[in-house]
Parts: C-alpha cells; sequence; structure tokens
C-alpha cells in the first residue's frame, strides 16, 4: 500500500494570526495485539509513533502516538504565524521510516492592519 | 356542465389526486443511509479534506494511469478519465451477455484486466479492486442509480427478492424486517438505514477501511447469526440486483463514510 500523507493550511494569514494545521495519513496503525486465527500469528505490531511539525526548519509542534490511535489518523493543530515559508510533516512509523508533507503559506505583514 | 357530473368529476380528481401523492410519498421515503447517519458521521463525509475515503479515491486513480499485464496496458489507456464512465457506472449489476449473468462493478474490472489487459484478476474486496470501484463511484457521483431487471435480469432480480422476504439465521430475520419496516429506529446502539446501497463501496468506520456492500450483506447476515454467503455468490450478486433497484433513482454517493 503506497503511503498517502496529507496535509492543509491557509494560503495566507496575517502575522501573529493562529492558524490551523490539518493533517490525514493514510496508515492502518495496527496495535500488535490482535491475532490472526488464519495464520495462527500475533499480527505484528505497526504504528505511526511520532508525529513532528517544523515550520521554516524550526519544531513548533510533536506528537507521540501509541496503539489507541485509530487507523487513517486525522490530526489538527494550531500554529501561530511567524513568517512565509514551510510548514512540513513528519510521521515517524516504528520500524523509523519516515514519510512527510509540506505546505507553502504565506504571511502577510500588514503594519496597517 | 349538468350539476350531476359535478360531484363525479370532483371525486375522480380526487382519486387521482390521491393516487398521485401516494405515488410521491413512496419516492420520496426511498432515502440513502446519509440520511440515517449520525450528524459526527455527516461531517466526516462532507469534508473532503477529513474524509478517509478520499484515500482510497487517491489510489484508485493512480492504480487507473498504471500500465499492468502483458499488453502493457493501463484503464487510462482505453477509458481516458473516470468520469467519461459515469453513465455505465449507474447500471451496476449489469447482465453480461457473454457470461449470461450479472456482472457486480468489481467482477466487471476484473473481466476488463483479464480479456482487455491480459493481467491477474483482483481478490473480491482486495484493496486496489476497490480503490478502482470506489473511483469509478465517485466519478458518477449525483447520478441516479438505474439497475436494469428486465429480459435475462428478471431471474436474477426475483431471486434477489425472494433472498430479501426469506427468514434466516438463528434470529430468523429477513432483510425487509429492519430495513423495509424499521428504518430511523434502533437496534441496540444502532439506528437502522433502509439498506439502500447507492453509497458503496463505503468507507466504514468499524472497519477502518472501504468495503463493499456484499461484505456488508455478510455483516448483515453475521448479525442476524445466519451463514454468510460468499462475496460475488450468486446470491449475494442477486440481492445486491434487487436492492440497487429497490433504491433506483437515489443519487451515487461516493466516497461515502458510515458508521
Amino acid at each position: 500500500m503506497k503511503a498517502i500523507r496529507r496535509i492543509s493550511v491557509p494560503k495566507k494569514v496575517k502575522k501573529d494570526q493562529v492558524f490551523t494545521v490539518r493533517t490525514l495519513a493514510r496508515h492502518k496503525m495496527e496495535p500488535g495485539v490482535r491475532f490472526d486465527a488464519d495464520r495462527f500469528v500475533v499480527t505484528p505490531r505497526h504504528l505511526l509513533q511520532e508525529v513532528l511539525c517544523h515550520y521554516n526548519g524550526q519544531l513548533v509542534f510533536r506528537a507521540e502516538w501509541f496503539s489507541a490511535v485509530s487507523a487513517n489518523p486525522y490530526l489538527t493543530f494550531k500554529v501561530k504565524a511567524v513568517e512565509s515559508g514551510e510548514i512540513k510533516v513528519t510521521w515517524i512509523d516504528d520500524y523509523a521510516v519516515e514519510t512527510f508533507a509540506a505546505a507553502a503559506i504565506e504571511v502577510i505583514d500588514d503594519p496597517k492592519s | 356542465m349538468k350539476p350531476a357530473i359535478r360531484p363525479l368529476l370532483a371525486a375522480a380528481f380526487l382519486l387521482v389526486f390521491t393516487i398521485a401523492q401516494s405515488y410521491a410519498d413512496e419516492t420520496a421515503a426511498v432515502r440513502s443511509g446519509y440520511y440515517y447517519a449520525s450528524p459526527e458521521t455527516k461531517a466526516i463525509q462532507d469534508d473532503s479534506f477529513a474524509n478517509p475515503g478520499t484515500l482510497w479515491v487517491e489510489a484508485g486513480e493512480a492504480r487507473w494511469n498504471q500500465k499492468d499485464g502483458s499488453k502493457g496496458k493501463s484503464c487510462n489507456g482505453c477509458h481516458d478519465d473516470p468520469e467519461t464512465l459515469a453513465e455505465a457506472v449507474t447500471g451496476y449489476p449489469k447482465y453480461e451477455p457473454a457470461l449470461d449473468k450479472p456482472l457486480t462493478l468489481g467482477q466487471r474490472i476484473n473481466r476488463c484486466r483479464v480479456s482487455h489487459m491480459d493481467a491477474k484478476p483482483y481478490a473480491p474486496e482486495s484493496e486496489p479492486l476497490l480503490s478502482l470501484e470506489i473511483l469509478l463511484r465517485a466519478g458518477a457521483t449525483g447520478r441516479p442509480m438505474q439497475v436494469a431487471i428486465d429480459g435475462p435480469m428478471r431471474p436474477t432480480f426475483e431471486r434477489g427478492r425472494q433472498l430479501y422476504f426469506q427468514r434466516r439465521g438463528q434470529f430468523n430475520l429477513a432483510c425487509h424486517q429492519c430495513h423495509d419496516d424499521r428504518p430511523g429506529e434502533f437496534v441496540r446502539g444502532e439506528r437502522l438505514s433502509e439498506g439502500q446501497v447507492n453509497n458503496f463501496p463505503a468507507y466504514l468506520l468499524r472497519w477502518s477501511g472501504v468495503g463493499s456492500a456484499q461484505r456488508r450483506f455478510q455483516l448483515c447476515d453475521a448479525q442476524a447469526r445466519a451463514e454468510p454467503r460468499a462475496i460475488w455468490s450468486d446470491d449475494y450478486v442477486a440481492l445486491e440486483v434487487y436492492v440497487a433497484h429497490r433504491g433506483r433513482g437515489l443519487p451515487i454517493e461516493a466516497p461515502a463514510v458510515r458508521r
């Protein structure tokens, strides 16, 4: 199954405005406790363990995930606009495989408004 | 106009009006499962970003353009965009003259793969097949379902209707007892829908994935404590034909989210 990672941020925000980053990842999030009766084994654990968000290279958000997180996890969080640039979200699974999605954001610094 | 005829005419008008009215009520009663879904489930479906079914559509798009089989063809090579097949998609399950039996959309995709692409058929309920199916259904979203039941489809349709009204399982339940007589009511924590298939293949939250209408039939059977039949078995195809025709005119809804 091909990794699908999605990210959505507003195209333009004002400086110091708090905006929402929305993400969606396609993942089975196998908790590692389910018994497969056909093959007579416990299905090995396969989770996205860590989510990182970098705003122009600086870490602004981090989450640790465990077995109770649903399959195809949908995650949103808030970030304060500082400067134009890139929002990059990285998902790391328990085999240390990294996948990411990135989006550009434009910050309008208008002293009049 | 003679005064004697006047009440007669009025009565005739009233009769016609009443019949028309009751017919309108009957067609208005056909509702997609969306109507019975909880507000939270509806919210996931309506949000095109958060809707996990769109992940399968995205995967389907990649597969649509991917060459496969010894002839080196892709779906895109013959069919252009999935939207060009929208009208055809509304008619499935459809009669296949070469095999003298109706095929579901998934079976039709497999037939295309074997005869035109010279590729291996996908397993029923496999991820690539469901991705392609949901991609095609998404292309036909909003178009009314119109399954033909005349001519060679008639015996299948009759068999489907018989299954729909047949009691089965330890609970001794027939489909119509829940889905015709009690839609909107609760069976334990579950709100019954009319059992329409206009939204399938759908993302079911309980499966954390996309499943076909026939996989949902299996779940229905299991919940009635009946022996589920195999996917693409003659009985389930017949049942799908009946249920699709029962919900004729309902707009196709994909990718849909259900509980």
